[in-house]
């Protein structure tokens, strides 16, 4: 076990680099960039690629032609370069490859951090309305640690990965235990088209193609897309990660994710203080969402839920609303634009609904 | 008996997609003649696009990998920096290479990634039924230029000859015996040069004879007419130096 005190894009470059990966391809854009220069320092050295590209499109297509040859790759990139990586992270998750992308979110036009990506990260990658899978630590060593398995699980699952980080996360310092280097791993899931030599040629699985002459191109891509789904509802079973913070007797709940919810920690703790019975519920799967355990607050006794996050409009809350009782009041605090939550606001609209619910 | 003539092994036994007199039909199988005459079918990787030179899919017996609209050459350089011992050919229409995929074309030989384009310039976005692109030449009728198109068509081989890294970078056409024999040898030569690491780009003038109105019989000369106006065959760039 190796200790560093890094930046949070440098911390998750090197996680990725250690967790074994051929081709880092990317574009600057602020506040991912040190993972592009970090990776151009490192990523060479570990036996991979490197290439800084002409844009956003040329990574993602990249990382998509990774894919489609059973390789690993990696980028990184915020909102507005996401929105340019849309054309192939659609076709990815049709043609069922990954690939690692490291969200560093930030307020659209401003380069401070926002949370303001999660609809477009967890409700439709793209054109088809297809899901990935997406992840958010709140920590740096949290960011490390999905970043050293995200292209494991890619390759299992065979569809993108979103890691959402957000300028905060990405931009602050924090001591952290780096894994050990582990090999690069080639897909077993497809045959690379890289040259025919001793089998017939392939087409590479950019689309879902008929699988006997009787089955018509409609046909295929319906069957593709019923199994996506099936797999997609099977991830809600056997995929989500959630954490619980001093969640065992709590009566009202914040529901937050990624650096909004390391500061509910701090809600929570001045909440308990004043004698409140709150706990944090976050989820760390974005997609696969933990819809189930948000359902069974109601079971476990939950009277009132609050969704914090750097978002407007609420995204998550719509994510929490649909999932939770009906019964149980659920309200939100948010900001955006590049400002943050505060812990003592955070700490009022709690007290606020507390107030609600007992009157 | 003999065997003097027959179906090059690169070339899917399948009957092809394009219309009858299409011009990538020759293109294609110049491509898989190559190929045999090389022996590199089995390191042959077929970068193709999206439009009619999608249809080089079925139409290839080598290992082929799809790419969105104008990504083929960001394709190709992936696939060739993974697999460097593939040898990559990066198949693209003129709306591909020309309009939505400029930047790609342009960067891939900046950098002088060791890859092949094949560019098929038929001056006319042939799938989506016949609209102008930015190769039409000036004057020409075209669905949504029905009054003539007025701009200047865009020169790709000219503009890659501008940038230091390319190694070659010609201009072919396939509308008569004596250009489709220069044209086989400028694939060649494109593709050994991949092999010695450099970039290469052949442009061949194509026909469509499905949307530009020109028939299959008068294609040839209205190819010849082209050449004349506006694009003159021959190598800008051999060697990495300017012709």
């Amino acid at each position: 076990m190796e200790k560093a005190f890094m930046k949070g894009n440098e911390a998750v470059a090197e996680a990725v680099i250690r967790g074994g990966v051929d081709l880092f391809a990317g574009y600057p854009i602020t506040p991912s960039s040190e993972m592009l220069e970090y990776a151009s320092d490192h990523v060479e050295e570990a036996g991979g690629k490197f290439i800084q590209v002409e844009s956003e499109l040329a990574a993602s297509t990249m990382l998509a032609a990774a894919g489609l040859t059973g390789r690993r790759a990696f980028t990184t990139t915020a909102g507005p370069g996401l929105a340019l990586m849309t054309e192939n992270l659609s076709n990815m998750v049709l043609s069922r490859v990954t690939a690692l992308f490291v969200v560093v979110q930030r307020a659209a036009n401003n380069i401070t951090p926002e949370q303001g990506d999660y609809n477009y990260a967890t409700k439709g990658l793209g054109h088809n309305g297809q899901r990935g899978y997406v992840i958010a630590p709140s920590t740096v060593q949290e960011a490390v640690d999905l970043a050293y398995t995200a292209l494991d699980i890619g390759q299992e699952l065979e569809v993108p990965v979103l890691l959402m980080m957000d300028g905060m996360l990405g931009q602050m310092e924090e001591p952290i235990v780096l894994p050990p280097h582990k090999p690069s791993k080639i897909s077993t899931k497809l045959i690379p088209p890289t040259g025919c030599k001793g089998r017939q040629k392939v087409d590479s699985r950019s689309m879902p193609r008929p699988r006997s002459l009787t089955e018509s191109m409609e046909d295929a891509l319906e069957r593709a897309r019923n199994e996506l789904y099936q797999e997609n509802l099977r991830w809600v079973e056997e995929e989500v990660k959630y954490e619980e913070y001093m969640m065992d007797d709590a009566e009202y709940v914040i529901v937050s994710y990624g650096s909004a919810a390391r500061i509910c920690r701090d809600a929570v703790k001045m909440l308990r203080d004043k004698g409140y019975r709150v706990g944090m519920f976050r989820p760390i799967t974005l997609s696969p969402f933990p819809e189930k355990q948000i359902a069974a607050f109601k079971e476990r006794g939950v009277r009132g839920v609050l969704t914090v996050e750097m978002a407007m409009p609420p995204m998550l809350h719509d994510d929490v609303r649909l999932h939770l009782d009906q019964t149980i009041p659920c309200r939100f605090y948010n900001r955006c634009g590049g400002n943050i939550v505060d812990e003592n606001e955070a700490t009022e609209a709690m007290i606020k609904l507390i107030e609600e619910v007992q009157k | 008996m003999e065997c003097v003539y027959k179906r090059p092994e690169a070339l899917s036994p399948y009957p092809g997609m394009f219309c009858p007199g299409c011009h990538h039909a020759i293109l294609i199988k110049l491509i898989a003649e190559v190929i045999d005459e090389m022996g590199i079918r089995e390191r042959a990787v077929l970068c193709s696009p999206i439009g009619c030179g999608g249809m080089t899919v079925p139409a290839s017996n080598y290992d082929t990998i799809f790419s969105l609209h104008g990504r083929a050459p960001s394709t190709a350089s992936a696939v060739k920096m993974l697999s460097p011992d593939s040898i990559v050919i990066c198949y693209q229409g003129d709306g591909d290479a020309a309009a939505i995929g400029t930047a790609e074309t342009v960067h891939v030989a900046r950098r002088g990634d060791p890859v092949t384009v094949i560019f098929a310039n038929n001056g006319v976005f042939g799938m989506t039924g016949g609209q102008a692109a930015p190769t039409t030449r000036v004057g020409d009728r075209t669905i949504t230029t029905k009054k003539g198109n007025t701009y200047a068509p865009i020169k790709v081989p000219e503009m890659i000859a501008t940038l230091d890294a390319p190694d070659y970078v010609v201009r072919c056409a396939v509308n008569k015996p004596k250009n489709i024999i220069q044209c086989k040898k400028a694939i060649r030569h494109a593709l050994e040069r991949q092999m010695e690491g450099k970039y290469s780009l052949v442009e061949v003038l194509c026909s469509c004879v499905t949307t530009t109105g020109v028939k299959a019989e008068n294609s040839p000369e209205f190819i010849d007419k082209v050449i004349e106006t506006d694009f003159p065959l021959g190598e800008f760039k051999r060697d990495g130096k300017r012709v």
